[in-house]
């Protein structure tokens, strides 16, 4: 999976658990992704993570939190580890 | 091993002698009504997997015994499956199940699929409620009304099913309140509990003995802070526990426990918010929180690294992490669906100094709380 559709999927991923579901290409990348970041709650952090894990096979460590300081973090992180179909 | 939360009985042979639907006349096993009423007064769900026409279900009530049971399962499926479903519903281990049942191949069937299943002999019905799994390990207020809970828990998953709309305004229209204070003794025997039975909210999994817990709350540099929950459905007890050491300047939380009965509500969250005010206001600047990951509580340090906390990678080594919130930031927010009241003044005084009631004293349940 290249890093281009990890992107567009994370981003789709997390604009639908965004407070006013904003347009995913709107979405910075250099701020936190919860609470007063990008505004995702402890519940909506909890799926997010399992839908991360499930949709890109990877796994995130309590060492690895920190990818949630910034979107951009995030797909750097996930891009790195992803298995897909067209790797 | 597990102590049982949940008892999931067969129907024809085993609460009644006969076949429901070919004898309308079948009779109750005599004194099933009273083991029943006993499982039930110890905070036991129990509920109903039989391969049956949905409408054996009619002679349950009939028979007067409907009150007992939750998300009873009558239908033609394997019984393991209609099992796994229930524990699913219900949000615990298999290994806190048992099933009765007075044919062995169900049993058995049971037993290799889902080994982790206690298994009974239907004949042995009246023996049940003196197995060691089925004592009450602590006798607090929210271990008789486990049961009552879960059926409160149903309304509420059954409005969540239907509402349509943003998750934010069913858990707005549930009405919250979050009652967060210092424990006192009275508290000890459900933070006994909560430190034994909690496994997926449980910041380190230590399973400190009761004697280490009154140890702690004698202990001038500790103090445990616990968090009640109501809303419109019910009250949810004492739910959250966090045990805090006092140092100049910051508060380190020790262990952070949450009940999973409220999981996904936010009380985490909400509990976080009152800790971080509360240290902030005797003058910390930081309060730090140990983190020791088990094979399922990740989701208490991602909790922590949501509401702002961040890993001290100095502090931390390999067995244990550290998470600092910066308290100069200001309080960690509470999610806009639960209110912080502050707590009753009246519940010290009233249940006395009674703190750690043991009926049968056994060892080593463990489980969602």
């Amino acid at each position: 999976m290249n890093r281009e559709t990890v992107e567009n999927q994370l981003r789709e991923v997390i604009a639908g658990r965004m407070p006013g579901r904003p347009d995913p290409a709107s979405i910075p990348t250099d701020i936190p992704i919860f609470q007063k970041g990008l505004g995702l709650d402890s519940m909506s952090g909890l799926e997010l993570i399992t839908e991360i894990e499930k949709r890109f096979d990877v796994y995130i460590d309590d060492d690895d939190f920190d990818i949630f300081d910034s979107l951009g973090a995030l797909i750097e992180f996930v891009a790195e580890r992803a298995k897909g179909p067209d790797q | 091993m597990a102590n049982i939360k949940c008892v999931i009985w067969d129907l024809d042979n085993t609460l009644w002698d006969g076949i429901c639907l070919e004898d309308p006349q079948v009779r109750l096993k005599p004194g099933i009504t009273d083991v029943l009423g006993e499982i039930s007064r110890r905070g036991i769900v129990q509920s109903i997997a039989s391969k049956n026409e949905p409408e054996a279900l009619r002679f349950v009530e009939k028979l007067g015994l409907a009150d007992y049971f939750v998300y009873p399962h009558v239908n033609w499926n394997p019984k393991e499956e209609n099992i796994r479903r229930i524990v699913e519903i219900l949000n615990i281990g298999l290994d806190a199940a048992a099933f009765v049942d007075d044919n062995p191949f169900e049993r058995e069937s049971v037993a290799a699929m889902l080994p982790e299943v206690r298994t009974y002999d239907a004949a042995d019905y009246m023996k049940i409620i003196d197995r060691p799994e089925m004592q009450l390990k602590y006798d607090t207020p929210e271990a008789r009304s486990r049961g009552r809970m879960y059926v409160d828990e149903a309304a509420r998953q059954q409005q969540e099913k239907e509402f349509e709309g943003r998750r934010e305004t069913f858990l707005l229209s549930l009405g919250m309140k979050a009652f967060p204070c210092i424990a006192v003794e009275s508290d000890l025997g459900r933070i006994c509990e909560l430190v034994t039975r909690t496994n997926q909210f449980n910041s380190t999994g230590i399973r400190y003995s009761d004697d280490e817990i009154r140890a702690f709350y004698k202990s001038d540099d500790h103090e445990f802070h616990i968090v009640s929950l109501t809303d419109k459905y019910g009250d949810y007890g004492r739910c959250g526990v966090a045990l805090i050491r006092k140092e100049p300047a910051v508060w380190n939380i020790e262990i952070l426990l949450v009940s999973c009965r409220v999981a996904g509500r936010g009380l985490g969250t909400a509990f976080l918010s009152y800790l971080t005010g509360e240290a902030r206001k005797s003058g910390c600047t930081h309060l730090r929180a140990k983190y020791i990951k088990t094979d399922r509580n990740r989701q208490i340090g991602l909790l922590y690294k949501i509401v702002g906390f961040d890993k001290d990678r100095e502090m931390s080594d390999e067995t244990a992490s550290v998470f600092t919130y910066r308290l100069d930031d200001g309080p960690a927010p509470c999610p806009e669906w639960i209110r912080l009241e502050p707590c009753a003044d009246e519940r010290q005084p009233d249940r006395g100094p009674d703190a750690i009631k043991r009926p049968r004293g056994e060892n080593g349940e463990q489980g969602n709380s």
